[in-house]
């Protein structure tokens, strides 16, 4: 424990000290003010502006990370705080606090019913930004509230009728909703017609339509994009199913069963709390479970964490 | 109950979180611009769903009210929720719907809870299981039942979950089978008003914390097996559980992390007794934390399959292969987990025909922030998950789901939902919008093709919140519509009434096993009107600790007959009957007709 205590100081001093060294200059700390007082003000859409412009400029900052980080928790927005937190882990391998977080984010996610209050109070003194919108719409939805989901969702998108998050929540919605015919529009004029989200929506679409070797196909790809993606293993089981193809959807289905093994694994692992205090065995395990998920860049700081830990642990 | 527990561990840092965002909202107000950073040209906007200028809750026909009390049954379940929160209080009691005195009215069972702290056979009759006696046929009409618990020998204690009915030793009265925390207990109804215990004799005893059960002929030898879902290893005396909120929230523990029991299985040898072949049958899976069970022919080869809710793991569907052995198949079939692929926390199951395609689907309900599942079944037991394209996940995602059933409410030949709701947890302290108690649902089916929820019209009952555990079917009143027995914690279990206007008539069918279980539990029943087949299920499990009339009531125009009726009998004898004409009650006695029969005998 006290041991990994260290070592996760020295990530996190490590990472300060090059920050300091390299990137700081009074433009950068003038953004970084900026941004805090966009969110103090509860304009979060030029928050998330600024943070970015600040993160490019100094992408070290564990500051700016860890605003966005909540910003984006607060919206929902759970692929872009991973696609962060992954790039970051890419250039600083042995960031133990980094991978420690990306756990957090995939395993301790917000709840619509508990979130919506903060956005409701934000969207109550900075009425209109598209991404309070979309959030609240979700939320709504998520809370059964589908007249008021509807409403944010149609605001959201009249302001950003391109934005790709907000055209995949709102098909979604739409779907549910039976509206496939709107979703589809929604999905086909998606820019990113190679985006694993855009495939999967794509994939549920097409089987509404009645055309089961297109969700097929759609899933497919969606799973070559993301191999570890249980939703879209379990998807591809259940469809090469209904396509007669009995012995391929059986050995998907239990794939599947195996990755919600894996997950659920994880899931208790990062609730109890046991991946902020991990002995070199649990790093071991963390790693193979998050190998099993094609999350290679954590797994790699995992282990790499493991065997730092064993070192220290000889030593002493 | 994972996604539960998940959200405890998450709100301590959101606690946190919102503190400080808030404060940052109190500062000074800003005028809002659109950010525009990620706006490319405008496109032209997707067609939304059509605002509705009709409500569907205001057309739909679905009315039920709530007599218990009138009606004379008003009893509490005792035990909890209690302050100490103990595990065992999160279940609720359950409910079995029998005729046990054989006078053709539908009867009521209850079981009963207790407190490790306040015992309930400290606290005297009050806190027994109870038995009410339908003697609505001496009276004016109304439903109207008598407290008979002391008279049948039926005055007990303990922490009770499920029963099931069943006629076990085929003597034309129905048993009652009821689990407990710690023990389990077989009432044999000796046919005079009275039942006598006879767990020991008939070799059912266990220790294990069951939860539901269901009889049913699973070897096609003419004997009512008995299946027993078992939940998981807790004990009193272990550490009390806590959100991690700042003050802590005491709640009760979950099942994640708890070791799962393996179920029962109970082989009936015809004597009045039983062997257990839980390892052998290959059912007794130890990771299993089952909370409902219903038993059916899934796969139409004319045995009974067995289907289990399980809790934060998947869940199981047992395929028979005959001479009481079983293969769990529910991964490969796509029946274990929701439609994402994830093991949810199982409650309750509903089974039935939703769509008249004649293959029985499953629904089941699940925990807040989950949504139930709904699995059509294709055919030969494979399954694919439909709940979102049948428009069912905005309702219960809400919701923690317990007790459902899939009954036509309406008589128009489409099953509804029932749907009992209500929290496990207490977490209105926390001041973020968690709800304890959740209102009851009516999702009404739109002709197979999606359901509408329907509650805020259908009665006074749906408009208030309730702890809704187990639920289940009968025709209390005989009046050839589907009522309903809900327990809940907390507050008097409920009976509701169905008054419903209805789109045609019915014929109550009870069907009667000669060389088949006298009970013919989990008997497919398929009669044909105008043309159409319609397929129905003589209950054995579901509805969430219940057990349901056995009887059942074919939707048909008053003035038609049935066409066509054909049964397929626990021994897997197919035996066809017509025509039948429209009447109040038909008796199908297996081989009354002997040139009826029209399939092979497995």
């Amino acid at each position: 424990m006290a041991v990994l205590a260290v070592l996760l100081c020295l990530s996190v001093i490590g990472i300060e000290w090059r920050f300091r060294s390299h990137s700081q200059d009074g433009n950068s700390l003038a953004g970084l003010t900026l941004a805090k007082q966009h969110l103090t003000n509860g304009r979060l859409d030029l928050a998330e502006v600024a943070l970015r412009a600040y993160l490019q400029r100094n992408p070290n900052s564990t500051v700016a990370l860890e605003e966005l980080r909540w910003l984006y928790f607060n919206q929902f927005r759970t692929r872009e705080i991973e696609e962060i937190l992954e790039a970051r882990l890419v250039r600083f391998p042995e960031d133990a606090a980094t991978a420690i977080e990306l756990l957090n984010c995939e395993f301790r996610k917000q709840l619509p019913r508990e979130g919506i209050g903060y956005l409701r109070e934000v969207d109550r003194k900075q009425p209109r930004q598209a991404a309070v919108q979309l959030a609240l719409g979700y939320c709504d939805w998520q809370i059964g509230e589908l007249d008021a989901a509807q409403t944010a969702f149609q605001a959201a998108l009249s302001q950003r009728s391109d934005h790709r998050e907000t055209r995949y929540v709102v098909a979604e919605f739409l779907l549910e909703n039976g509206e496939v015919e709107a979703a589809n529009e929604l999905v086909t004029t998606t820019a990113e017609q190679d985006d694993d989200r855009a495939l999967f929506l794509r994939s549920l679409i097409s089987e509404r339509q009645g055309d089961v070797e297109s969700a097929y196909q759609a899933i497919e790809h969606a799973v070559s994009k993301r191999p570890g993606e249980l939703r879209y293993v379990h998807r591809e089981g259940l469809l090469l199913q209904r396509l007669g193809r009995t012995g391929e959807a059986t050995q998907r289905l239990r794939r599947a069963n195996e990755l919600e093994g894996f997950q659920s694994e994880l899931s208790e692992i990062v609730l109890r709390g046991q991946h902020a205090e991990p002995t070199p065995e649990l790093c071991e395990r963390l790693a193979n479970l998050l190998h099993e998920f094609g999350r290679d860049v954590q797994s790699r700081t995992w282990r790499q964490l493991g065997s730092r830990l064993t070192a220290l642990k000889r030593r002493t | 109950m994972r996604v539960g527990a998940r959200m405890m561990m998450v709100v301590v840092g959101m606690a946190a979180l919102l503190g400080i965002t808030f404060w940052r909202l109190s500062q000074d107000h800003i005028e809002p611009t659109v950010s525009d950073n990620t706006t490319a040209q405008r496109r032209p906007l997707v067609r939304w769903p059509s605002v509705e200028t009709t409500d569907p809750a205001a057309d739909s026909p679905i009315r039920f009210t709530s007599v218990g009390k009138a009606a004379g049954v008003e009893f509490t379940y005792y035990g909890g929720p209690s302050p100490q929160h103990f595990m065992t209080e999160q279940n609720g009691g359950g409910v079995a719907l029998l005729d046990f005195d054989q006078d053709g009215w539908l009867d009521i069972f209850f079981t009963n809870g207790s407190h490790f702290e306040r015992p309930a056979d400290r606290v005297g009759p009050t806190a027994s299981q109870r038995l009410y006696r339908n003697v609505t046929g001496a009276g004016d009409g109304d439903l109207r039942f008598e407290d008979v618990t002391a008279t049948a020998g039926l005055i007990a204690f303990g922490f009770g979950m499920g029963c099931a009915a069943g006629d076990y030793d085929n003597d034309g009265f129905p048993d009652l089978f009821v689990c407990e925390y710690g023990r389990q207990r077989l009432w044999h109804n000796r046919g005079d008003g009275t039942f006598d215990d006879d767990t020991p004799s008939a070799r059912v005893t266990d220790s294990q914390w069951s939860t539901s059960a269901a009889f049913g002929d699973l070897d096609g030898d003419g004997n009512l097996d008995l299946y027993v879902a078992n939940y998981v290893k807790w004990s009193p005396d272990e550490p009390p559980c806590y959100t991690q909120h700042q003050p802590p929230v005491h709640i009760s523990c979950g099942p994640l992390g708890r070791q799962g029991q393996p179920d029962r299985l109970y082989h009936n040898r015809g004597d009045g007794s039983f062997d257990e072949v839980g390892e052998s049958a290959g059912i007794a899976i130890p990771h299993g934390k089952g909370l409902d069970v219903v038993l059916g022919d899934f796969d139409g080869d004319r045995k009974l399959d067995i289907y289990v809710a399980n809790d934060t793991v998947e869940n199981f569907l047992f395929l028979n292969r005959g001479g009481m052995t079983f293969e769990e198949v529910g991964v490969s079939r796509g029946v274990a987990v929701s439609a994402e692929g994830t093991a949810m926390s199982g409650m309750g199951i509903a089974c039935g025909d939703y769509n008249g395609d004649g293959h029985f689907d499953l629904y089941v309900t699940n925990f807040e922030n989950e949504v139930n599942s709904f699995f059509e079944n294709l055919g030969n037991a494979t399954f694919r998950p439909v709940n979102s394209q049948l428009g069912l996940n905005s309702a219960s995602r809400p919701m923690l789901g317990f007790g459902a059933v899939l009954v036509d409410f309406d008589l128009d030949h489409y099953p509804d939902l029932f749907v009992a709701n209500g929290h496990v947890w207490d977490l209105r302290p926390l001041a973020m919008g968690h709800a304890y108690e959740m209102p009851a649902q009516i999702l009404r089916n739109n002709r197979g093709t999606r359901f509408q929820d329907v509650s805020r019209t259908t009665g006074d009952y749906f408009r208030q919140k309730w702890l809704g555990r187990a639920v289940a079917t009968g025709d209390l009143d005989n009046d050839g519509d589907t009522d309903l027995v809900v327990t809940q914690l907390g507050q008097p279990h409920s009976v509701l009434r169905n008054d419903s206007r209805r789109a045609n008539g019915s014929i109550r069918l009870r069907l009667v096993g000669t060389t088949a279980s006298r009970d013919a539990l989990g008997a497919r029943v398929e009669y044909r009107v105008a043309g159409h087949a319609w397929t129905l299920l003589v209950p054995a499990g579901g509805g969430y600790q219940a057990s349901s009339d056995i009887r059942l009531l074919l939707a048909i125009d008053n003035d038609k007959t049935v066409d066509e009726l054909r049964v397929v009998w626990s021994t897997g004898r197919e035996e066809g009957r017509s025509p039948i004409n429209s009447g109040s009650e038909t008796i199908f006695v297996e081989g009354s007709n002997p040139d009826a029969a029209v399939g092979e005998a497995r």
